[in-house]
């Protein structure tokens, strides 16, 4: 216990000391995972309000498929761009492995599917009236799109809240195409993971403690947007 | 001259249930149609089909002599404004509601703002202009969609039981509004009512719907039975009413409430119908008086508070229903 209790006072002072080197792979977490939500979020959530509203052959399947892609395992989605992006993958040429830019790829590619998801959920239990609305006023479709997503801005920032969650706490990515390299690659899940490996415990704690602090920080922040926006 | 709409044959139905079977509905230019009805006879379903919201399964839609498919009906769909029974707005201020058509039609800002305040002052609710519409009454709502419709000045509104939200006085109003759309606008007006009287007070032609089909009249006396085709009568449960000699078949009878004659003696006259009830229920309603009257069957007729006055009829009193065989309607 002495143990343990002596390893939190010693991540907190990490902590309040504004080290530099933990700061830096907060830093690099928060960025990577808010570009990949980001990207998510531009591509997924138009593509969930089309697979929402359209009738098309096969719909049941694709919702079906989606509902399995969002449990994705980080090490599958880690293991399948490695192979395509490593020097002798398809890939190889462009040399993004070992980058934040492959790190983006990967986490968009994780994120993707239950922002997607939830998008359908949340175009599925609108009201049914706000179609026909948009239809009766002469809305076309991309302008019936942007009304969507300002009538359900509520349950979509929900969709985004929880892909950032899965993006900023996972580590099969970031370990896999990111190379865990100091300074570049180093994110929070991959430098706790390094740090308890190597005996490291204080630092690993710290960086625990701000993980939780950032999701803390992002979560309070879109759930003070939410409640302005109701 | 071209009907507005012309629907011919025209099928719908909903997972291989029909709701719609129309033989033929046309709706002149410049006119107010009114179609009565229960709940989910199909008046919603005809009313999305007017709106070019669906398309009917079988059969031709037109619009001013054009055939309506999915090549044209989005283009068509800007020429009319409908109005749901419960209207749905949009999360945002009043004024952003009415401006919306219009913003979806690129209209400028400024015009946009100019002919929005300008319906809402129209429609005496220029002070909701900047109240969310979350806060608003029922009647409001109906208001505002209303408001919503109208400032895109289309060719026809479609109206989905429009009065069910609003007080009497609000009534009033849109019954003025309605009028003065077809008079001094040109416009046409289509518009569900579970009310008959209200629908026959503010139409030019009145049909009602049972089961998905229309029957061009107004549906408050109805009447179940067989016709006696050998013999021109329908028989009711209760009476044998006189029917058109062309008539060979049917199992319902309407006769348009405005179509019955009340007497205190018989009447002399060509009127084949005539029985003899006395008077159950006396109901003003839109500035006229709807008489109801036990004859065996029950029928309602509605006249002026002029000619109540003249007939001097009271509740209880005995009273003659006529009417001629040719305005029935058997089914």
């Amino acid at each position: 216990m002495d143990y343990f209790s002596q390893a939190i006072a010693e991540a907190l002072v990490l902590v309040l000391s504004l080290d530099a080197e933990v700061y830096t792979v907060v830093w690099t977490s928060i960025y990577i995972s808010i570009l990949a939500v980001c990207l998510a979020a531009v591509t997924s959530i138009p593509l969930g309000i089309v697979i929402s509203l359209k009738s098309f052959p096969g719909k049941p399947l694709l919702l079906q498929v989606l509902n399995t892609l969002m449990a994705l395992p980080t090490v599958v989605v880690g293991l399948l761009l490695y192979g395509l992006l490593t020097r002798q993958g398809p890939l190889g040429e462009l040399g993004m492995l070992y980058t934040p830019l492959a790190m983006i790829l990967g986490q968009w590619i994780l994120v993707s599917p239950i922002i997607c998801n939830l998008t359908v959920s949340a175009v599925s239990s609108a009201d049914p009236r706000l179609h026909t609305t948009c239809m009766t006023l002469g809305a076309g479709t991309w302008q019936q799109g942007l009304v969507f997503m300002s009538e359900l801005r509520l349950g979509l920032m929900a969709a985004v809240v929880a892909g950032f969650g899965r993006a900023i706490g996972e580590v099969g990515v970031a370990m896999m195409l990111g190379g865990n390299i100091e300074g570049f690659t180093r994110t929070m899940t991959t430098a706790i993971a390094l740090e308890t490996s190597k005996g490291e415990f204080e630092l690993a704690l710290a960086l625990g403690m701000l993980l939780l602090l950032v999701a803390f920080v992002v979560n309070g922040f879109l759930f003070r947007l939410q409640r302005k926006s109701r | 001259m071209t009907a507005l709409y012309e629907l011919l044959s025209v099928q719908f139905a909903y997972d291989q249930a029909m709701v719609l079977d129309i033989d033929e509905f046309r709706v002149a230019g410049n006119t107010i149609t009114a179609i009565t009805g229960p709940n989910g006879c199909g008046k919603t379903t005809l009313l999305n089909l007017l709106a070019f919201l669906q398309l009917p399964d079988s059969g031709t839609l037109n619009f001013r002599g054009q055939p309506v498919n999915v090549s044209n009906w989005s283009r068509l769909r800007k020429r009319v404004s409908y109005v749901q029974q419960k209207p749905y707005l949009l999360n945002m201020s009043v004024r952003e509601n009415v401006e919306l058509g219009l913003k979806f039609r690129n209209q400028p800002n400024n015009d946009r703002r100019r002919r929005s305040a300008a319906m809402l002052d129209d429609l005496g609710i220029a002070h909701l202009a900047e109240r969310s519409a979350g806060e608003l009454s029922g009647g409001e709502v109906q208001k505002v969609a209303i408001a919503r419709a109208l400032v895109l000045e289309p060719d026809v509104l479609i109206l989905d039981e429009p009065f069910t939200h609003l007080d009497q006085r609000s009534v009033g109003f849109f019954e003025s509004l309605i009028t003065l759309l077809r008079d001094d606008r040109g416009k046409s007006v289509v518009f569900t009512s579970h009310d008959p009287i209200i629908a026959q007070v503010l139409s030019d032609r009145i049909y009602s719907m049972l089961n998905g089909r229309l029957v061009p009249c107004a549906m408050t006396n109805m009447y179940s039975g067989h016709v006696i085709a050998d013999q021109h009568l329908f028989a009711s449960s209760h009476l044998q009413i006189h029917i058109p000699e062309q008539i060979q078949s049917g199992t319902h009878l309407v006769i348009d409430p405005v179509h019955l004659v009340l007497s205190r003696s018989p009447l002399q006259s060509s009127m084949r119908n005539a029985f003899q009830g006395r008077i159950v229920a006396l109901q003003e309603q839109s500035d006229l008086i709807k008489v109801s009257i036990d004859a065996g069957e029950h029928f309602q007729a509605v006249i002026t508070h002029e000619a109540m006055r003249d007939l001097d009829i009271h509740f209880g009193d005995p009273v003659w229903v006529s009417f001629k065989s040719s305005a029935v309607h058997v089914f």
